[in-house]
């Protein structure tokens, strides 16, 4: 995959290159918003995107390209674990964040999957009940209150949301989730499962015995 | 903030109001009685000139007929005189009628003094108002006299209706002086009213204090704002200070742990090189945590309320499976969904660290609970540890603060303060309860009512 990197930290823009090197993406880098803007004349699979930068923030580079019409993921680092930040940060169209200092594990796990969810985005937004469920923007709201998501419980909700009324195979959501179909991510699923229905209610998810999930 | 209602004085202290009322209630009290005790006095001196008129009258009145008997020469006996002297007599006033040899007729115990005129004089059996009058041709003369003790009763009513005003006016002296108390005090009682009803965490802008008109009160409150606006710079240079430096400390931290972390990626996991690495981005790990809650320690309440609906239970859930080898110690009995509003991400970390406490003190099983009750969300995390003392249960949402028998276990002693800045936060409680061998810590959090427990 070809990723690029907008950060102003040399230091730090040259580790995340390394590390995602080293699991075989091509990987560029930018250190500031004018630079981003002209290396996004190329395609690029995924961009990493740091809020804080010496002409803009990173918040601005998310709505051009939005606006623009461009669909490559993004993934915001932000030094800032409050709420109203990451809200902004969805709102203005990334599609995830991790929040420093993150584990290298974790940021390339998150590549992978944007680098995936970008074959089958699925644009949809749903009502049910009390539920209300915009997947583009992944936000969901209960009663009419904001409801928060993990970026994982957001990929088995968008995989059972895009397809809708029909069962998704627990293998499907085990490969979209975690990449895998091992044991100890099965049991995962079950409790991911579990905790979407705490937030969302208990109807949100049906379990088709033996087969998998569906959403109504 | 404690709050008082306005108004009211806090229990134990001494009230204002009061003191003014009665200040006000012996003021009058004083004045009255100087009154009464003026007024007494010539009431004395009234009561006793009307008597000493009209006893003198008498007597001349009583010589005068002697006089006139004398000169027509008529010879008087004993039983006549005694007859005109109870002719003469009136109510207490009693007669006599005296010659030089002494005492003629009437009352013996009246004193009979030397000239003519009114005096007071002692008798045999106590004090008497005495008056004489001259008969020069009967070389007599008439006592007419009253005890003194008898001329005082007279004004025994008078007395009493001056105690009686006395005690309206006491009365009214303390019921006119706590009104007057409360109506000049009534400027402050606002003042306090607005000081209790403001945010501390989130304060207006200057001037928020209202303004009652009154030079004294507006003093105060201007001086009050002044305090307040200073504070709440303090406050935001500090807040700020603390978002600053745990912003700046995350970058280098991030550097610092993928650079660990992509060397120890280079080593074969089971070297010693290889092992070093991965402790070294454990600590790391643990200094970001760190720097996240002093963070969240240096937010004010109102930047971690939060308005998202957040499940209790899955955010325990949550939890337990970030903990890796500790996850198989606890026991979870997550009775409801335990429905709340508030920040995600923050009551996360308050039931992370609850759960981290009970896990490093405790090396048995620790129970973690949640059930919905009509108004909260309960959150019980329940250890087999040494427990806590009764000063160390009071004192361990303190930030900083460790228990004598937990110093030099390790821990920044800002994991229990960070829990109750959170749950103050989302108007809930935290506390150690004393439930048998173990610490019980209880949050309670206001449960959102949208959302009622459901059957599974």
């Amino acid at each position: 995959m070809r990723v690029l990197i907008v950060d102003d930290d040399p230091e730090l823009a040259e580790l995340v290159s390394r590390s995602l090197a080293r699991e075989g993406h091509a990987v560029a880098t930018a250190a500031d918003l004018e630079s981003a803007r002209a290396a996004l004349v190329e395609a690029f699979d995924v961009v990493i995107l740091d809020l804080g930068l010496p002409d803009g923030s990173g918040l601005e580079l998310c709505r051009e390209l939005r606006a623009a019409g461009a669909s490559v993921p993004i993934l915001l680092l932000t030094a800032q674990s409050a709420v109203g930040e990451r809200v902004a940060g969805l709102n203005a169209g990334a599609d995830d964040y991790v929040v420093k200092p993150f584990a290298l594990a974790e940021l390339r796990a998150r590549v992978r999957a944007l680098g995936r969810r970008r074959e089958s985005a699925p644009s949809v937004t749903y009502r049910t009940g009390d539920l209300e469920i915009d997947l583009s923007a992944r936000r969901a709201r209960r009663l009419g209150l904001e409801v928060e998501l993990t970026p994982r419980e957001w990929v088995v909700l968008e995989c059972l949301a895009g397809s809708r009324g029909r069962v998704v195979s627990r293998d499907r959501l085990l490969e979209e989730g975690w990449g895998e179909s091992s044991e100890a991510a099965s049991a995962s699923l079950e409790v991911l499962v579990g905790r979407i229905r705490r937030k969302l209610g208990r109807d949100a998810i049906r379990t088709v015995r033996g087969q998998g999930y569906a959403i109504d | 903030m404690p709050s008082t209602e306005p108004g009211r004085p806090s229990s134990g202290g001494r009230s204002l109001v009061r003191r003014v009322g009665l200040v006000a209630a012996l003021t009058a009290a004083g004045a009255s009685l100087a009154t009464l005790s003026v007024a007494m006095v010539v009431v004395d001196y009234r009561v006793t000139s009307d008597a000493e008129d009209d006893a003198l009258e008498r007597a001349r009145a009583l010589a005068a007929e002697l006089d006139a008997e004398a000169r027509a020469q008529q010879a008087v006996t004993q039983a006549q005189l005694e007859d005109e002297l109870r002719e003469f007599s009136h109510g207490d006033v009693t007669l006599a009628v005296w010659e030089a040899s002494g005492r003629l007729a009437g009352d013996p115990a009246l004193p009979s003094p030397a000239q003519d005129g009114c005096e007071a004089s002692a008798g045999p059996d106590g004090a008497w108002m005495v008056c004489r009058a001259s008969s020069a041709s009967a070389g007599r003369w008439v006592l007419v006299g009253e005890p003194r003790s008898q001329l005082l009763a007279h004004r025994e009513p008078l007395l009493l209706g001056g105690l009686v005003a006395l005690i309206v006016v006491v009365l009214g002296g303390i019921f006119a002086g706590i009104s007057v108390g409360r109506w000049s005090l009534r400027p402050l009682v606002r003042l306090q009213g607005a000081l209790t009803a403001m945010d501390a965490a989130a304060p207006q802008p200057a001037p928020s204090l209202p303004r009652s008109g009154m030079v004294e009160i507006d003093d105060v409150a201007a001086t009050i704002d002044d305090l307040l606006g200073r504070l709440r710079v303090e406050l935001e240079r500090s807040r700020h200070f603390a978002a600053d430096a745990a912003h700046e400390l995350r970058t280098p931290l991030t550097k610092l742990r993928t650079e660990l972390e992509l060397r120890a990626e280079e080593h074969d996991e089971g070297s010693h090189e290889g092992r070093q690495l991965l402790r070294s981005v454990a600590r790391v790990e643990d200094l970001g945590e760190l720097v996240d809650h002093l963070l969240v320690l240096a937010s004010p309440e109102s930047a971690l309320r939060g308005a998202s609906l957040v499940s209790v239970s899955a955010l325990v859930e949550a939890v337990v499976e970030d903990l890796d080898a500790d996850a198989s110690r606890v026991r979870l009995e997550l009775e409801d969904d335990g429905a709340v509003v508030g920040d995600a991400t923050v009551l996360s970390a308050a039931i992370s660290n609850g759960l981290g406490n009970a896990l490093k003190y405790s090396k048995g099983p620790v129970r973690v609970g949640v059930q919905d009750t009509a108004e909260h969300v309960v959150l019980r995390i329940d250890d087999e540890g040494p427990g806590l003392g009764e000063e160390a249960r009071a004192r361990a949402f303190e930030p900083f603060y460790r228990a004598p028998e937990q110093r030099g276990t390790g821990g920044h002693g800002i994991g229990l303060a960070l829990i109750a800045h959170v749950v103050a936060a989302h108007r809930g409680d935290a506390a150690f309860v004393d439930d048998g061998p173990g610490a019980h810590l209880v949050v309670r959090l206001p449960r959102h009512r949208g959302v009622r427990p459901e059957q599974t």
